[in-house]
């Protein structure tokens, strides 16, 4: 019996969100698949694995950072502006697999920034990265003269083979999601850089005494987490084929909502790739399902406010709470 | 016979602003000693060992490690000289596991593709960190815990253990067995005197100075920046190295409690 007990308190330890997430996910589904024929569909399980591999890559990268205990806030900002320039570049005749290097490249550049403005101008993460995403989608605006951009319609179809296309039903999109999460997954267990992020975002003062640079860690954590958003714009322009310079203004935290319903501390220094996944999913099914029942927007957001408020809540209770 | 100095401290001055904090502090450490460094607060002890283990640069004086002049720039020009330093709640990263914080910063790596990938070597870091355990008697369940679940004198082990081993020629602690339940305490002091069996020189700052007495074989005593006293353990006692650390005597109140009169100094 003691040993039973002892066992339950181990696995609560390792793995107690992630076993909470599946439950509830299991019963939303349960739910949703009762109150609505339209739920329980292949097509939209489809639906589903599409739509949640933007919020799912950007949220990788957020767990990225966060596990060096910083939020990044500009990831839509920086998926709109490395979209909004994919597609001029696009519409000005380039390749598409160039289009994919730039946006890669981009993202990471944009990341750079904040991460200077972080770790060399020490502005405070939060405040720096809402400023940044500022800074981005003010250019994204300036660059698109506040108009919603296409494809141009000669090479829309490029795209459209890779964000529509499926392989036994799964989209293209959710393997390139999976992918992303087996490199970082990666990164973070099995090479010295993910370990650092561990170390610095659980102390940074005995990080830097043991000879760990701050700033080169803290400024890579950054530079992941955008080039995620910058992967983001490429898979939305691929799936949608047109982009809106205020693409993500309303989203903003839903990134934030998923990895912390995943149970990923805001204190830094821990973090699982299996909670940021399956606390997207959560957050993808309570939507999707929200919709096909026709709730209304506003009673969603408040869904959506809600749910942040109780994921933090839950993570203070298990000993997470904010710490700078 | 002459003994054999490790460290040589000569004339370190640290100042910060117009506060002296160390004035004209010369001192040696000797070879397989284990010297108790002890004063009030402010009496410039952190300081001092800040100064050795390279976090803090002092304005005047040289140190000396095995007679030539080193300068630290960083705490890793120290590290990699041999003097590694336990701090104060500074030692370990809760969130890492007992294997990943012995080797944080020495992380062993596998190369593939020519180093165009290097991998963290987990089972060997692991092995090693148990053989360090093992070697200093210390039992800790299991090494993959995060250090968070320890207790304070797991944790206390762990951390001095990682300076015992990594540390060549000198470890310091910093208040080692202070916050620790009173069967720890011996714990961790059967473990200094394993380091120093093993041949390093150890620094220990406490502010107990019982404890001080158990593994020390040499007091330095700091009072307001300057060293005023050095003694051997064993010719010593408690009572002649309070008077050096507050400069006053004792006398005995009508309770029969000690208390300290200070000199007007």
């Amino acid at each position: 019996m003691e040993d039973i007990k002892k066992n339950i308190a181990e696995l609560n330890k390792n793995w107690g969100p992630q076993i909470s997430l599946t439950i509830a996910l299991a019963a939303l589904i349960i739910l949703f698949s009762s109150t609505s024929p339209f739920f329980f569909t292949t097509g939209n399980f489809a639906n589903i694995g599409l739509y949640m591999t933007i919020l799912g890559v950007m949220a990788a990268g957020c767990t990225v950072a966060l596990i060096v205990g910083m939020l990044d806030v500009s990831q839509y900002s920086i998926l709109a502006l490395v979209g909004a320039a994919s597609i001029m570049l696009d519409r000005a005749g380039v390749h598409m697999g160039l289009v994919l290097v730039f946006a890669l490249a981009s993202g990471a550049i944009l990341g750079a920034v904040n991460g200077f403005v972080v770790t060399v101008l020490k502005v405070h993460p939060i405040i720096g990265t809402i400023s940044t995403g500022m800074v981005f989608r003010g250019f994204t605006y300036m660059l698109t003269a506040s108009r919603t951009l296409s494809l141009n319609p000669d090479t829309r179809g490029t795209y459209y083979a890779i964000g529509r296309g499926s392989l036994w039903g799964i989209p293209y999109s959710f393997f390139i999601m999976l992918g992303v999460y087996l490199i970082i997954h990666v990164t973070l267990k099995h090479t010295k850089f993910g370990r650092y992020l561990f170390a610095v975002g659980g102390n940074s003062n005995a990080s830097f005494l043991a000879g760990i640079s701050l700033r080169k860690i803290r400024f890579g954590a950054l530079m992941i987490s955008g080039v995620t958003g910058g992967i983001g714009a490429f898979l939305l322009l691929s799936q949608v084929g047109s982009l809106q310079p205020n693409v993500g203004e309303a989203a903003l935290l839903n990134v934030i909502a998923a990895v912390l319903l995943g149970g990923i501390s805001l204190s830094g220094g821990s973090g699982k790739l299996t909670g940021t996944i399956l606390g997207v999913m959560v957050l993808v099914v309570i939507q999707n399902g929200m919709t096909i029942l026709g709730i209304q927007t506003f009673w969603q957001m408040i869904v959506r406010g809600s749910i942040i408020i109780i994921a933090v809540f839950i993570n203070v209770m298990r000993g997470g709470g904010f710490k700078y | 016979m002459k003994k054999d100095v490790i460290l040589s401290l000569r004339n370190i001055t640290k100042r910060f602003g117009a506060l002296v904090a160390l004035d004209d502090v010369s001192l040696d450490l000797y070879r397989n000693e284990v010297l108790a460094l002890v004063g009030d607060n402010g009496a410039g002890k952190s300081t001092l060992i800040k100064i050795i283990s390279g976090a803090l640069i002092q304005n005047k004086g040289e140190i000396y490690l095995n007679g030539k002049k080193v300068d630290f720039a960083t705490p890793v020009e120290a590290k990699r000289a041999g003097i590694e330093t336990v701090y104060q709640d500074l030692a370990l990263v809760d969130t890492l596991n007992v294997a990943n914080n012995l080797f944080l910063g020495r992380e062993e790596q596998v190369s593939l593709l020519g180093g165009t990938f290097k991998f963290l070597k987990h089972r060997l870091m692991e092995k090693k960190a148990q053989e360090i355990l093992d070697t200093l008697g210390i039992k800790i369940p299991n090494i993959r815990e995060q250090v968070k679940y320890l207790s304070g004198g797991q944790r206390q082990s762990v951390a001095v253990a990682k300076a015992a081993a990594f540390g060549k020629n000198i470890i310091i602690l910093d208040e080692p067995t202070a916050a620790l339940a009173v069967k720890e305490v011996g714990h961790i002091l059967d473990l200094v005197k394993k380091c120093k069996q093993k041949g390093i020189s150890i620094i220990i700052i406490t502010h107990n100075l019982e404890h001080a007495f158990m593994v020390a074989d040499r007091f330095a005593v700091l009072r307001v920046g300057k060293k005023v006293g050095e003694r051997i353990a064993k010719d010593t006692d408690i009572d002649e190295i309070v008077k050096l650390i507050t400069g006053g005597t004792f006398v005995v109140s009508k309770k029969g409690e000690r208390k300290i009169k200070a000199d007007s100094m």
